[in-house]
């Protein structure tokens, strides 16, 4: 097919459409008009669609697909959520330190270096 | 799944960033705070936003001492936010240490600083100054 392309003027065989188009019904004419609205009307949801859908692609992809991914991911989250729960308690433990030694009935100097 | 690690990334970042306490002025503590860290008032305005924070979170703790262990984080709540973070983890440890030993050499410590405070009391009776540190516990507390 492509071996005909360079044959092919576009222009001329616009032309020849239009001086067609000028020879048909009026009938015609306005139906071709109303199909042609009607196919606008139709891509313009299409996109619209494609749009909505290129969400749901980009989501989906964030999730993991396969057997190993899925173990990998799942070692990861493990990960975040055993040092987070180590910084949360961390934390704790220096909290509560701070307070007995804050109210301990020894005095703070004897822990202090000065 | 390399956006899925990243996500994840994203949102540990989020979340320590989270954690991390803006700076605050005195009159942004609830009334409860302020009460709890009155000792500190004038210090606040000058120490890093992550010793607030923690500061903040000592006060929570404030409402459910008793009168006498109120009164003895009042009087060295102060002393306690000068001290440098270094300064306060020695402190941390030794502390530690201390409540590690068994319950009987802790009484001994507990009577040994108590005679050592009587005989300074002694020693400076009307002066009127506070009694000054009469020993300092060295690490490391554990040894027998």
């Amino acid at each position: 097919m492509n071996k005909y392309a360079p044959h092919i003027d576009h222009g001329r065989i616009a032309q020849l459409l239009t001086k067609s188009t000028e020879q048909l019904d009026d009938q015609i004419v306005s139906s071709l008009h109303q199909a042609s609205a009607t196919a606008l009307q139709r891509q313009r949801a299409h996109q619209h669609a494609f749009s909505l859908s290129t969400i749901g692609h980009r989501a989906h992809n964030l999730m993991p697909h396969s057997t190993h991914q899925w173990v990998a991911a799942t070692i990861i989250l493990a990960a975040i959520l055993v040092s987070l729960a180590g910084y949360w308690q961390q934390a704790q433990d220096k909290h509560n330190l701070d307070i007995d030694i804050l109210t301990d009935e020894l005095p703070i100097e004897l822990f202090v270096d000065k | 799944m390399k956006s899925l690690i990243i996500t994840l990334a994203l949102c540990f970042t989020f979340h320590i960033q989270f954690v991390r306490a803006a700076p605050e002025p005195w009159q942004k503590l609830t009334p409860s705070e302020q009460q709890a860290l009155i000792p500190v008032y004038p210090l606040w305005s000058t120490l890093p936003e992550t010793q607030q924070h923690h500061l903040k979170r000592l006060a929570q703790h404030y409402h459910d001492l008793d009168p006498k262990a109120k009164q003895r984080f009042d009087s060295r709540l102060a002393t306690w936010a000068k001290l440098t973070p270094e300064q306060r983890q020695a402190a941390r440890e030794k502390y530690h240490a201390y409540t590690q030993l068994p319950q009987e050499k802790r009484e001994q410590v507990k009577q040994i600083v108590k005679q050592n405070q009587a005989t300074q009391a002694q020693q400076q009776p009307v002066s009127g100054t506070p009694i000054a540190p009469v020993m300092t516990l060295q690490a490391p507390l554990n040894k027998p």
